[in-house]
């Protein structure tokens, strides 16, 4: 893969709250444009808070972090964050949520439309576009969650554990939504999550972490080629790294020092 | 057919007691003999609502005038101090200790002197109303200004929402379910706002005095009868109004709402 600039830089990036103990400590890394990167590892650490770190939600305290060379800034066109909960807007309709970032960009009332008719399409939710969040399943809501990210034509997806509260057949049926989508429009994901299975169907490259203070303690490539469908949970290969990631991650729960490069 | 039976139960149910209340009560006006001005019989009241009808429903109108101007003034006013104070925490320590002395400050004092500045009638009237229902949507309104969740605050954050969009596109739609609860329970309040301010201020001229101003002379001539028809009359007055105020909620929040589901 070209690797000349990378999307994504983190340089000696640690974060505490206060005076609190250290979230994240001596993180180092560097994500090129077009991959697929998992964050794994125990509760606590920090996950979720190197995430919004990079989404600018929230600042290092000490380190930087360089999106396309320069530190990111909240708002910023490009990098759309998906909440772990589908964080729909109760009084708006499918089809309104999905346009309301749109909205709150200036996007023209014309293309906002032709936008939001595409992604309703591609997330098979058209039937539901006039319908309100409550009326909707879980993974309804989340699909339509997934649609409004999509519309924003991000160039970096931030998702932190977006399906862990749906059953394991939505959730892989998403999963393989979600690759099919990026296919198509190439862009760059950070994937939060408790799932090694999800996590190896989904990734080109795992980051296993450790708690205490959360670090990267393994980085790890995913051997598979895309595009990947149902069947390819079925093959040896994916079954071979779905052992051998959570061997590590078994590894950091015991303890384990040092990490695998 | 189960469905019908238990909506019928609905309406069924309190009747039947209603029924039973009034009989229990005729009928104890009846063994004890109490003489009419002590407790008059259900009947007694009947009658006197109907006779004294022309004067309740003008004295009602008059009453309900007070609380309608009453109770706007507090949901317009209401609504726009929660957005002042939900704009800051530094106005929120500031000012809303303030907003509890006058919700504490004991109408029974302020009576007097609206009638000393405004002069005794509508005026003074609404003022009170206004003064009673004005907390409940200043509470309610502020709370759901600054409980906004907080995905959702970071999801329009990101889009690179500005203060005023992220203030019209999300926290005052939000805060709408709180808003109308603070209407709901100031609209229940704003009747006995208007009665209350009417038995301080009320005042005869230009017309009818209100139920409040009536309930005064009835009580002053022993005509208990009539005293409670009015009572019944401002009960009556009171659930059209609340009713009004739901029936506002229900085309605002209807489509969207939990409270609205229509399972039970």
């Amino acid at each position: 893969m070209d690797r000349q600039v990378p999307l994504v830089q983190l340089r000696g990036v640690g974060k505490r709250f206060d005076a609190g103990p250290w979230v994240l400590q001596g993180l180092a890394l560097e994500v090129a444009a077009g991959e697929f990167v998992s964050l794994i590892g125990p509760s606590g650490c920090g996950k979720s808070t190197l995430l919004r770190l990079v989404a600018a939600l929230s600042r290092p305290t000490e380190g930087e972090i360089l999106i396309e060379g320069k530190a990111p800034r909240l708002g910023e066109r490009g990098t759309v964050f998906l909440f772990q909960e589908p964080t729909l807007l109760p009084w708006l309709t499918v089809r309104r949520n999905i346009e309301i970032p749109l909205r709150i960009r200036g996007v023209g009332r014309r293309q906002r439309q032709a936008l939001v008719e595409a992604m309703l399409g591609t997330v098979r939710l058209k039937e539901a576009a006039g319908k309100y969040p409550r009326q909707l399943s879980g993974g309804m809501k989340m699909r339509a969650s997934v649609a409004r990210a999509l519309a924003q034509a991000p160039r970096l997806l931030l998702m932190d554990e977006p399906f862990g509260a749906l059953d394991e057949m939505t959730r892989h049926h998403l999963n393989e939504e979600l690759l099919e989508m990026r296919e198509r429009a190439g862009w760059t994901a950070f994937f939060v999550t408790h799932s090694v299975a999800e996590a190896v169907f989904l990734s080109s490259r795992i980051l296993v972490m450790a708690a205490n203070p959360g670090r990267i303690h393994a980085d790890l490539r995913v051997d598979l080629p895309y595009p990947r469908t149902a069947d390819t949970r079925e093959t040896d290969a994916y079954l071979r790294q779905v052992a051998e990631v959570t061997h590590v991650l078994r590894s950091v729960e015991a303890g384990g020092e040092g990490g695998v490069r | 057919m189960s469905v019908r039976w238990r909506g019928a139960w609905h309406w069924l149910l309190p009747l039947a007691t209603g029924v039973l209340f009034v009989a229990v009560w005729g009928a104890a006006t009846a063994v004890f003999r109490f003489p009419s001005y002590y407790l008059p019989s259900p009947l007694e009241v009947a009658e006197a609502a109907w006779a004294e009808r022309a004067t309740l429903v003008r004295a009602a109108g008059s009453t309900v005038s007070g609380a309608v101007i009453g109770f706007l003034c507090a949901a317009v006013a209401g609504g726009l101090l929660a957005m002042f104070l939900a704009s800051s925490r530094w106005l929120r320590t500031a000012f809303y200790p303030h907003v509890l002395i006058v919700q504490m400050f004991p109408v029974i004092i302020l009576a007097p002197l609206f009638v000393l500045w405004f002069g005794a009638g509508l005026h003074s009237v609404s003022a009170i109303t206004f003064v009673i229902g004005f907390f409940p949507v200043v509470a309610n309104a502020t709370q759901g200004l600054i409980s906004t969740d907080r995905n959702m605050v970071e999801l329009f954050r990101m889009s690179g929402a500005g203060f005023w969009q992220e203030f019209w596109l999300l926290r005052v739609p939000y805060a709408l379910p709180y808003y109308i609860t603070g209407l709901r329970i100031s609209a229940s309040l704003a009747m006995i706002g208007a009665i209350s301010g009417e038995l301080f201020a009320g005042s005869a001229a230009g017309g009818t005095g209100g139920l409040g101003f009536m309930v005064i002379i009835y009580n002053s001539q022993l005509r208990t009868a009539e005293v409670l028809a009015t009572g019944f009359t401002a009960c009556l007055c009171g659930f059209l109004f609340v009713g009004a105020v739901q029936v506002v909620g229900w085309v605002l929040l209807r489509k969207w709402h939990e409270s609205y589901d229509q399972t039970e």
